[in-house]
């Protein structure tokens, strides 16, 4: 019989089911040694896209392969104990009145291996994710950040051909968030199966993933790599996480864009039919009267909010056309803005990037 | 952290413990008599009052019988019966229950009482031992002598019951030891136990094998080897109600109902 | 992960604007008094008992020779009442604690039914199962097998009684586990078993040991089901409460005294449990 499974070691899954009020539908392939990033928002069907990979979950229809072995499929249904699968979730769930050590062992532990070898094998995972000198402390005794490498550290323990990740970083304060991405990338590079990273920290998603997969409200509404979304993104989700201003439209051959409500954008770039326009925050620039000049895109527009983001500010601006602006904070003070003002905004044509819906 | 939790939990709280109190309230109102009337002097049938009587176990359908009786010779006359080991009864009355009269099983059981609390005793009949068995005699008791067979089972009364004492008297007397599998805490529960058939002979008086009529079968003690106590009735407060009903207990019609209960003349 | 603590810094303690302190010394009043209220209710009859009793004649008391054999006789049948809790009663919460489907709340309700049955009628319902004639009884007799009136009937009535106490403290407690703990544990390779055993009793164990303890103690304290079902023998079902109860009846003083005894031998085991385990 002809092998018909992508090439060894690799993740080949359709999951078909139906969660509470969402129905899912998604398919998820990747080579071993991927990190597959599955972004969404929240209640869209990512974390039972996860658990049925787990095997803690049923699928209606569909299946699971990994490494060549059917997981699940009409017939079958591994339970997790069955499947090769390390799971981490945003709380460590380590379990509490066990050491770190014998937390990662656990794992060895249960699938037969003796005591010794067990926790020979945790101490080597420990050491991996920097935390060798720390394998008698009990949880409880264990930073936020500490807890987290551990319990990656016990997932990888049992060397699983799948990794699923949760939203590992979900539970960490900023600066633990930065310190523990960093630990997760190095650990990562090394791992030869397939993860499966989910998250809605576009941060994770570019730095950590090989492939992005978007899975809103049950389908897949993108898949590509993070450069691919970064440059296209094909969903309001998507454009959210990739920082674009993003709008549904019709082009025209003219380089006209007319958004779904009504906005007249002009493009360099025309795509006739129905487009995708992006136009970065960075490319908006406000002013206090009309511009004259090579902008040939200018709205007048009204605050809606103004944040801060490290250096500079994000204006949200509300009219003809919805759009977000990013100026610097000696603007926002030059400009004196602030909620309710009506300004300006400009964006060269050049800057209004369009491709085919 | 609004206020208005707090204020509802508290007049749920005032709520609860105005029921918790209207039901103490109750239940002390129906428990304790209403008093007995303190129509000293006359001797002639008592206008009303309440009389409390505290009798051993073995007197109970007897003492049903006579309270029933006496009320309806004497409306507006309640009497109110209580039944119980002898000891513990006499205990109560000695640590301050309220009883009027105090029918006991045997004088031996009334010495622990306190005498200043005795305003009169009377002996109003005798009560004999006697082998109660299940009806279909699954231990096959035929004879005392059957109650030293290893595989009968027997229940006694605990030697602090009169019953108890006097069947232990009895067994000396007989020379035989019983293959006793249980003390019961009064005659009742020993006869209990042979009604449910778990026991296969039991020591009780004969007033209440002929009480519990077809439930049980009996087997005769021969009278050289029976014990006999004598019931003493005692009275506990001078109130016309009391002295009624004790008057009531002693004459030829109330003798006659409790003999007719298995008991023997005094 | 949100902080446990929502509300901040709380009022220093002395300090703060009069209102604030009036405010808690109000709630120390308005919760104080019933709760000194319900202390005194406890433990006045208890102090009474102590009071009462003669001290000097305790040594000779207890030296009654019934005293010993109902002493070692509570003692092993209320320890053998723990195993069986243990052993049987664990499985039970397990189950219990892990089914949301509706006929848990009907079993979790019957579950209760001994606990509201006063203990005597608790004791006539055994006699209906396990005596001569009873339900189960009646096919044990012809193999000779006799229940009532032995040391057996004293520990089925104590389990009987004790048993639901043990089942709900430990249910509640196994209810208290993350169930996530259970699919990390599966993913590692844990069946149900080997997850049983190396993680929810351990994290339960608190919830173990409190349910034991309260079910002991209600099985030493078993008076009406032990002298309905098993009756009342010297050494072999006449338990310290029965025993006290038979006592009273001859010498009060030896029954106060035998009750001091008691509650001195619970006193003990419970505050060595509670010292080791129930912190």
């Amino acid at each position: 019989m002809i092998d018909t499974t992508p090439r060894t070691g690799g993740l080949d899954a359709r999951i078909r089911l139906t969660r509470g009020a969402v129905q899912v539908d998604v398919a998820l392939t990747a080579e071993p040694g991927q990190v597959v990033g599955v972004l969404g928002p929240n209640g869209g069907g990512k974390t039972s896209a996860v658990l049925a990979l787990a095997g803690v979950l049923r699928l209606d229809d569909g299946h699971v392969r990994v490494a060549g072995e059917v997981w699940a499929d009409g017939r079958r249904h591994l339970v997790p104990e069955q499947r090769g699968v390390g799971l981490m979730l945003a709380d460590s769930l380590l379990f509490p009145h066990l050491r770190a050590l014998d937390n990662v062992a656990y794992g060895p532990r249960s699938r037969g291996v003796d005591r010794r070898t067990a926790r020979e094998r945790a101490g080597v995972e420990l050491e991996r994710v920097g935390l060798g000198d720390r394998v008698a402390a009990k949880p409880l005794e264990l930073s936020s950040g500490q807890q987290a490498r551990v319990a990656l550290a016990r997932a990888l323990a049992t060397d699983p051909t799948l990794l699923l990740l949760d939203e590992p970083l979900a539970a960490l304060d900023p600066d633990t968030r930065a310190r523990t991405r960093t630990d997760l990338a190095t650990r990562l590079a090394a791992y030869t199966g397939v993860t499966v990273l989910v998250t809605h920290d576009p941060l994770d998603a570019l730095t950590l993933a090989d492939h992005l997969v978007f899975v809103e409200d049950g389908r897949v509404t993108q898949t590509g790599t993070p450069s691919d979304v970064l440059r296209e993104p094909r969903s309001a989700y998507a454009g959210t996480v990739v920082g674009l201003n993003l709008y549904a439209a019709q082009g025209d051959s003219h380089g006209h864009v007319l958004t779904a409500d009504g906005g007249l954008i002009v493009t360099t770039s025309p795509t006739e039919g129905a487009v995708w326009a992006t136009v970065a925050p960075s490319a908006v620039s406000l002013h206090e009267h009309e511009p004259e000049g090579s902008p040939r895109n200018t709205w007048r527009l009204r605050i809606a909010s103004v944040t801060m983001q490290g250096q500079s500010a994000r204006v949200g601006l509300t009219g003809d056309l919805p759009l977000t602006a990013e100026v610097t904070l000696e603007s926002v003070a030059a400009l004196g803005l602030h909620v309710g003002r009506e300004v300006w905004a400009a964006v060269k044509a050049t800057e209004v990037h369009t491709y085919p819906r | 952290m609004s206020t208005a939790p707090a204020r509802v939990s508290r007049r749920h709280l005032a709520l609860a413990a105005a029921a918790l109190l209207a039901l103490l309230a109750a239940c002390g109102a129906s428990t304790t008599p209403s008093g007995t009337t303190g129509t000293a002097g006359s001797d002639s049938a008592p206008a009303g009052g309440t009389v409390t009587v505290l009798a051993a176990a073995s007197l109970t359908e007897s003492f049903d019988a006579l309270a029933r009786d006496f009320e309806a010779a004497n409306p507006g006359v309640s009497v109110e019966t209580s039944y119980g080991s002898s000891a513990t009864l006499v205990q109560q009355v000695n640590n301050g229950a309220p009883a009027s009269v105090l029918a006991l099983a045997g004088t031996s059981a009334a010495e622990p009482l306190d005498p200043s609390l005795r305003k009169d005793t009377r002996t109003f009949a005798t009560n004999s031992l006697e082998i109660a068995t299940p009806p279909d005699d699954p231990g096959n008791v035929t004879s005392i002598s059957d109650l030293a067979v290893p595989t009968v089972k027997v229940v006694l009364c605990a030697d602090t019951v009169p019953c108890g004492a006097a069947a232990q008297a009895t067994f000396r007397k007989a020379r035989i030891v019983p293959n006793v599998v249980s003390h019961e805490v009064d005659v009742k529960a020993t006869l209990a136990k042979v009604k449910l058939g778990e026991a296969d002979a039991a020591v009780v008086y004969r007033s209440d094998v002929v009480a519990a009529k077809d439930a049980v079968r009996g087997v005769e003690i021969p009278p050289q080897l029976n014990t006999t106590l004598a019931y003493p009735v005692i009275t506990l407060t001078d109130d016309a109600a009391t002295r009624a009903f004790v008057a009531y207990l002693l004459s030829p019609a109330g003798l006659a109902t409790v003999q007719s209960f298995g008991f023997d003349a005094p | 992960m949100t902080s446990t603590a929502g509300l901040g810094p709380g009022p220093r303690r002395g300090a703060g604007p009069p209102t604030r302190n009036a405010g808690r010394w109000r709630t120390r009043v308005v919760l104080g008094v019933p709760a000194a209220l319900a202390l005194l209710l406890l433990v006045v009859p208890l102090v009474a008992l102590l009071l009462q009793a003669d001290w000097a004649r305790i040594p000779s008391d207890l030296a009654t020779p019934t005293v010993l054999p109902a002493l070692r006789l509570s003692l092993t049948t209320t320890s053998i009442t723990a195993v069986l809790c243990l052993l049987l009663g664990t499985p039970l919460a397990w189950f219990l604690a892990r089914s949301d489907h509706p006929a848990t709340s009907w079993a979790r309700a019957l579950l209760t039914v001994p606990l509201v049955l006063p203990p005597v009628v608790g004791g006539v319902a055994l006699l209906m199962t396990w005596g001569r004639n009873g339900l189960i009884g009646q096919h044990l007799a012809p193999f000779g097998i006799q229940i009532p009136f032995t040391t057996v009937a004293v520990v089925l009535a104590e389990t009987f009684v004790a048993m639901p106490y043990y089942v709900l403290a430990v249910e509640a407690s196994m209810r208290g586990l993350d169930p996530r703990l259970e699919s990390v544990a599966r993913t590692l390779g844990a069946g149900d078993l080997r997850y049983l055993r190396t993680v929810a009793v351990p994290l339960v164990l608190p919830g173990i040991a409190s349910g034991l303890a309260l079910a002991w103690a209600r099985a030493l304290g078993e008076f009406g089901a032990t002298i309905t079902f098993a009756g009342n023998f010297p050494g072999r079902t006449q338990t310290l409460p029965l025993l006290v109860y038979v006592e009273l009846e001859r010498d009060p003083q030896v029954a106060i005294s035998i009750s001091i005894m008691l509650l001195a031998v619970s006193v003990l085991v419970l505050g060595v449990l509670r010292g080791r385990w129930l912190r």
